[in-house]
Order: structure tokens, then sequence, then C-alpha cells
């Protein structure tokens, strides 16, 4: 594909419903996915079970055993839906990927197949003869979730990510992982449940990614003819209500029974607007911690062999800059000033000629290999839509990164306030204080 | 270094092939649809070669444990900088896996393809190690021994294999401990180097946009076109019985849920493609037995026994062989009974054929996906190239496994008498 030409053909089915085509033989892979709204609220535990039962079954096949054969029988078709936040949303997502049939002996309609899949799952879960999703089904799911809910703690990476955030934004619907908490899974019910999930299915706008071998055309009558969606209100963001950085850092230690001590810190950004610096925290995040070649990388890990692994990100919907790292609990002051080093180098303007030139390097080529994978590409021009981002082709996009200026990175870096610092720490040391 | 070219029978795809004078292997699959070119430069050397005996002398030696692993993070060193930065700075991304049978180093990129193919070729065969480099080296690679140790999954499957393994290396860390890993020093590296780092012990795959002849040209010219008669160190395995070593095991983590991992050991296999038959049939059987179509899969869902992460794994060399099934349950007695007695009864008899076929199906299809992904392509095809298989061959290898034919692999893989049992619960 040329990287001037538009990615996606966009085709408006219906007010709040929409179809982005993407024409091409390359892939070896029919690939659908179909992402509806909804805001970033206490009901997204709801909408959480809600994808966990449509994963579960269809009215179709409304076991998990008839839907595995039906997906081994396409060809060992990719399915799954899931709700995450993104964007600052929280968005019911459905995936569904199938090998071409033009491949496949007696060459099968593999996407006609898909697409008629994929229609009865937006028709809802097997419910039974109250209209409510089976009792023992529900119970199941829900016994699922709080049981990943409970096993994060058994990845202490992404546990202390939590505990950043519980922290962090403490009294808002950030604090916890989109799956809830304890406390709204055992709350939910059967009712609430289908009740949220179809009116998210059925009132929230809707986009659909359709990459396949054939014309728009073809493409806008396929799905026409499988899904029958009703029109909706478009979008209306609800802002996710933040509240304002701390004047004073908050550390908080927990101690567990680990070998490897969880560095993370969290800071926020004054004045902040959803959105705004895009380009600039993608490349100051590339610069501080996102790579082999960051500061963090070659400095932390490389120059002082402080740790194994440390990363920054920076998300630009909320205003975070986050950084964690892997590390020997007596490192604790050492890995901390280090890392603050580093910040306080991107906000006095240390930056290199050639960290800038290497984390625009590695950017661009991010940007020049997205479509490579037809997940990818979905993703990155999804996100750039809820983003509101200009730049239909990825040569827009890459244009736009070989352009925008560094200078206004060190001014970031300065609104970027160090708000919690939480460290998961070795049972028996104890280091930073609550 | 002469190509050779041939036809993907399912998607028309093309493959290159050939062998350097110095004789590292080279497969070349040029995709001009896609934007990227990866490479995978794959070494038939991990970390259980670790008493071997260097081409051209007599006696063993015997090396650190976590060698391997160590040796792959410092290539990346050398005089002119880290080559990381080099990768980047022509818009690459690049990295390193060593496990217990291979090494190997991969790049993507969008732009330079062949500086990043010489920089590769320069990654691997240039070594530059010095007593300073591999002191810095010891706190890194401590901290990512701590953080698997830190993983329950890793804890599980590593004592699954100390389980399995009385004496075959397979059931040390890959990493090794912080203890083996500072015995190592820039002496060891080179030795171990100069043992395994050989052409001809090595392959190395391409896919994507690149232009076949351009890569043999990138060879070349970093290689030398002289024949090079250096050959691999030959390792000395000692003799493995077929028993286990430890029936079961309790290992407690702070976890919310019990893990459980159940080990089987399984024989070695005699080729290559007896390994893949291994492998492949021992799949299959665990798919139909356990997998999510199956019906005890539904029952021990429905009783809460297990949770979406129940997953099966089969692993079949010239050495060794083994099969893992394992996820999260709050009874790890019970479901040990059941998924045991489900096994048994499973392979009792011939699966149901309409189920090994539907497998089949499944297996097609991901072989065409594959044909999607640079970077899994290059890593199936070292990967059958070091057991000499034809990846082209896969697909119709399935037509090979009948039900019959399943049961008799899976049989000799599934045995109840040499199992392993490891649970990580909740540390009191």
């Amino acid at each position: 594909m040329p990287a001037d030409t538009p990615s996606f053909t966009t085709v408006p089915l219906d007010r709040g419903v929409t179809l982005h085509h993407h024409r091409s033989d390359r892939f070896k892979t029919e690939f659908v996915r179909v992402f509806v709204r909804a805001p970033v609220d206490e009901r997204r535990t709801l909408r959480y079970l809600f994808a966990a039962l449509l994963s579960r079954g269809t009215k179709e096949f409304p076991t998990r055993r008839m839907l595995a054969s039906h997906l081994q029988d396409l060809y060992g078709a990719g399915y799954g839906a899931a709700a995450q936040r993104m964007a600052g949303r929280h968005v019911l997502a459905l995936r569904a990927s199938t090998a071409a049939g033009r491949f496949l002996p007696g060459k099968p309609g593999n996407l006609k197949s898909l697409l008629a899949f994929l229609s009865h799952v937006l028709d809802g879960p097997p419910t039974g003869g109250d209209g409510l999703p089976m009792p023992d089904v529900f119970e199941q799911e829900r016994r699922s979730l709080q049981r990943d809910l409970l096993g994060r703690v058994n990845n202490k990476a992404r546990y202390a990510l939590d505990r950043l955030y519980g922290e962090m934004y403490a009294g808002t619907p950030l604090a916890h992982p989109d799956m809830g908490t304890e406390d709204h899974i055992a709350a939910a019910t059967p009712g609430a449940t289908l009740e949220e999930g179809m009116r998210t299915l059925n009132e929230g706008e809707i986009d659909i990614y359709l990459l396949a071998p054939c014309t728009p055309g073809q493409a806008e009558r396929l799905v026409r003819r499988h899904f029958k969606l009703a029109p909706r209100s478009r979008e209306r963001l609800i802002p996710l209500g933040l509240s304002p950085p701390r004047r004073r850092v908050r550390k908080v230690r927990e101690a567990l029974d680990v070998e490897q001590g969880r560095l993370t810190l969290g800071f926020r950004m004054t004045d902040w607007r959803p959105g705004e610096s895009a380009r600039e925290g993608v490349l100051a995040n590339a610069i501080l911690g996102g790579g082999p070649a960051s500061k963090l990388f070659r400095n932390v890990r490389e120059e002082r062999s402080l740790c194994y692994d440390v990363h920054s990100w920076i998300d630009n919907v909320t205003g975070t800059i986050g950084i964690q790292a892997g590390i020997r609990p007596e490192n604790y002051d050492a890995a901390l000033k280090a890392i603050r080093a580093e910040v306080r180098a991107m906000a006095r303007g240390r930056i290199s000629a050639e960290e800038i030139g290497l984390a625009r390097a590695a950017v661009l080529s991010s940007i020049r290999t997205v479509p490579d994978s037809p997940a990818g590409l979905v993703e990155f021009f999804y996100r750039r839509r809820l983003m509101k981002r200009r730049g239909k082709t990825l040569d827009a996009v890459a244009r736009g990164f070989e352009r925008v200026s560094t200078d206004g990175i060190p001014a970031l870096f300065e609104r970027a306030k160090l708000d919690t610092i939480y460290f998961l720490d070795r049972e028996e040391l104890g280091r930073a204080t609550a | 270094m002469r190509l050779r070219e041939r036809l993907d029978p399912v998607c028309g795809e093309r493959l290159y092939e050939g062998t350097t004078e110095g004789g590292l292997a080279v497969k070349v699959m040029p995709r001009g649809t896609v934007t990227r070119s990866c490479a995978q430069l794959s070494l038939d050397y991990g970390s259980v070669d670790r008493r071997f005996i260097p081409d051209g002398r007599v006696r063993p030696v015997t090396v650190p444990s976590g060698i391997a692993h160590f040796l792959e993070h410092k290539m990346f060193e050398k005089e002119r900088g880290d080559l990381f930065n080099e990768f980047s700075r022509l818009g690459a991304s690049a990295n390193a896996m060593t496990g217990h049978l291979t090494t190997s180093y991969v790049f993507s990129a969008s732009g330079d393809f062949d500086a990043c193919l010489d920089t590769l070729l320069e990654l691997v065969f240039e070594p530059h190690f010095t007593d300073a480099l591999v002191e810095k080296e010891l706190g890194i690679i401590d901290e990512e021994i701590r953080g698997y140790d830190d993983s329950a999954g890793w804890r599980g499957y590593r004592g699954v294999l100390e389980g399995l393994y009385r004496r075959h290396p397979v059931r040390e860390d890959i990493a090794g401990t912080s203890e083996t890993i500072r015995q190592i020093t820039a002496k060891t590296l080179h030795l171990v180097h100069d043992a395994f780092y050989v052409p001809s012990n090595a392959v190395l795959c391409v896919a994507g946009a690149v232009d076949p002849q351009a890569v043999v040209a990138s060879v070349d010219k970093r290689l030398g076109t002289d024949v090079d008669r250096r050959v691999r160190a030959a390792t000395v395995t000692p003799a493995e019985p077929a028993q286990i070593k430890r029936r079961r095991r309790k290992i407690g983590m702070p976890v919310a849920l019990p893990i459980l991992q159940l080990g089987f050991k399984g024989p070695g296999a005699r080729s290559g493609r007896d390994a893949f038959r291994l492998e492949t049939a021992a799949s299959i059987a665990l798919e139909v037995i356990l997998g999510e179509t199956s019906a005890i899969h539904e029952e021990l869902y429905a009783e809460g026994l297990i949770g979406d992460d129940l997953s099966s794994s089969v692993r079949a060399d010239r050495s060794m062989s083994y099969a893992l099934v394992g996820g999260q349950t709050p009874e790890p007695n019970a479901l040990e009974r059941r998924l045991l007695a489900a096994i048994e009864d499973g392979l009792s008899r011939d699966l149901p054929a309409e189920d090994v076929e539907r497998v089949g199906r499944r297996i097609l299809g991901d072989y065409v996906r594959l044909l999607d992904s640079m970077e899994g392509l290059c890593g199936h095809l070292a990967d059958c190239h070091r057991s000499g298989l034809d990846l082209f061959s896969l697909p119709g290898a399935m037509s090979e496994m009948s039900p019959s034919r399943v049961r008799k692999y899976a049989r000799s893989m599934l045995a109840p008498d040499r199992v392993t049992s490891v649970s990580v619960v909740p540390k009191a």
C-alpha cells in the first residue's frame, strides 16, 4: 500500500454507525473489528461482564464448547469480546479474524461466515426463558472476573501499576482496573449486565473495521446484509473528572514476599487539556524511556546497572507520565535519584541531537510498519479517530512526526509534577514510607 | 552462494534457500506487499549446552550455568558502541532470545535493510568482551533473574522441569543464578563464542520487503566467501533416566489463587521429523481431550476448577521432550486428578476422527495466517531448519496424523507414570 493512500475508506452507514474499509489482498487474513463507545463510569464492570458473556456464547452457539467448535470449523477463526479503556472511553470491542478462504480447500466463504457469526454476537448473549442470561453461566463469569481481579497481584509489574493509579486517581474511575472493584463485581446482576450491555450495543457510537479483498461497495453490502444496526446518537464525550494534581509527593510503600522491588513513579501535568501535545508527547516518551535508545535505558540500566527493565509512558488523555523499574530494594535511593535526574534533564532541555534523532527514527519506523499487521492498522487508526487526529494517511502522520519540533519538550516536562511514588518492596526491608 | 527457489503449495509464496561457503544456512521469503523486513539469526546453541568438546579438542569443558544468556546480552556491545543504538539509528528495532536449545537475534526494519543485516552479522560473529563489560552486566542480569523469580508462571514452569529431569541441564534456569553468573569472565565468553557461534551452526531467516540476491550480497560482504571449516562443538549431554525426579512439589508465593502446573516427561526424539510428530500428536491430543471443544473443559469451568487460562504446550527435541498442562485453580489436587483421568481416558482409545480433523483445519488456518507475520515466519523457518523440516510440508504433514497415530505418539509423551505436578500456592 503506498504510504500516501488513505488506509481506510470511511462509509457512513447510519447516524453513529460507520464502516471503515481497507481493501487489500496483501493479507492472508480477513479481519473484522467492531468498536462501541461508552463512557468511563461506574457501569464499566457490567460492560466487562457483558463482554465475558459474549465471549462465552451466542444465541446460535450457546455454550463455550459449541462456540469453540464453530470457530475451529472456520479454520481456527479468532474471536474475542472485551471492554477496555481507550482514549478516555470505555470501549466494547469485538474482534474476529480468519484465514482468507481463497487459500483454503474448496475456497470457503470465510468472511461471510465470520460476519454472520458476528451478527449473532451483536444480538447479545444467550438467555433463558426469563429473557436474562442463564444464572449459572452468569455466576461462572462473575467468579472468573473476581479471580482475574484478585490474580492481578500475580504479575508484579502490573500490580504495581494498578496500585500507582489507585493512589494517584483515588476517588475517580481511573483508580481501578477496567473490570472495576470486588464490590462492583459482587453487586452486578444478570439483569443489569444484560441491560447495560445491550444498551451499549444499541446506543453507543459504533465503528466497524473490515479488512478484506473487496471493493468498498461490496464491503458495505456485506455489512448491511449481516449487521442490523439502528441509528444512534453521536458520542458526547464525558470528561474523566480528574482531581487536580497533589501539592506534595505521596510516597507509598507496600511489602510483599518478592525478590525484586517495583519502583513506580507517576507525574501529572498541570493545566492539562486531554489530547494536547500528542506528537511531542510520543517523541518525548521515546527519548525518556520508550526503548533501548532512551535516556532511562542507557543511563539507568546500561550505565549504572540498576535494573533490567525500565520504561516510561505518557498518557496524553489524562496528562500522566509514568515510569517503572524493577530494582533491588537496596538500590531504591540510587534508582530514584537516577530516574528523577533523567526527568529533570528533560525539563531542562538536556536532550542531545543524537537522542532526538534516535527517538524520531524509532517513532517513524513504528508508523511505517503499521500497515503490515491488520490488528495494528485498525488499532492505530481507531485511536486516531477517537482522539480526532487529522491525517488520514500514514504518510501524513509520518510527515507530522518528521516536522514536529522538540523545542516544546522542556516546557512539557516543566509542567510534569511528581505526584506519587509507589514502591513494591521486599517484605523484610523498610525503605520508603507512606 | 546459490539460492534455490521453492513455492509454498498453499498460498504460492516463494522461498529462497542456500548455504554460504562458510556454512551459514540462508532462507529468504520476499514479500513485496509489506513495508517491513525482518531477519532472525538463530544459533543451535542454548542454555543446555553447558558441557562440550570444542572443535579440535578431546576433553570436554564445563561452563557456568546461564552463560548462553549472558553471552546473548554481551553480543550487543562492541568497541564502537552499543548496537541497540545502531539499530535504532537505522530505524529498526532489535531483540534477542536465549532458550534451552537456541539463541536468536532478530531485527525488524522499515528502512535500510542492508545496513541492518550487516549490523546483525557483526553483532553475532564479531565478539568484543572485556572483564569490565562483564562486570557491568552482572547487576542487569541479576535483576532479570529476580524479575523472573517473582513470576508465578515461571516458577511453576521451572519447578516442573526440576521435577521431570534428574541430570539433563534443561532443569537449570536459562539465565543461571546470581552465583553462577558471577563465575563468568570475558575468557569463558570467548570460549563459548568460539565453540558455538560459527556460521555452520546458524541459520539466517529473512522475510519481508527484501531482494534475495541483495541478502546474499550482504552476507557475502560481511562473512566473506571463503570456506570456513569450523564446526560446532560437540555438546555432552548426561544420560537421562526415563523416570522423573520428583512427583509433587508445592511453592509458596504471593499469588491470589493457586496455580497448578503438570509436566509429562516424554522420550528423546530419534530425529527432527520424529520430534515434530511427537510434538504435533501430543498437541492435538491435548487440544482434543482438554481444549475448549471438550466436555471435560466445559465441566471443569462450570465447577470452577479452571478459569480461562487452562493451557497446554509440548516441546520435543533429540535429547528430551515434555508436555505441560496448567492454569489457576482453587483446588490443585482435585484438578490434577481430573486432568490425569481425562488424559488417560482420552488416550485409552483412538481420538474421534472428526475432532482430529477439526484441529487439522485449525492448524491449516494458522499456517495461512502465519504468512502475514514476518517475525513469525522467520521464527518458524528457523525452527524448521533446526529440526530438519520443511516449512512448506507442514500443512501436508497433518494428513499423516491419523487418530491411531496421534494416539500412539501421544501415549509415549503423556504417560501417567512420568508426571510431575507443581502447585504454586498463596504463601501464608
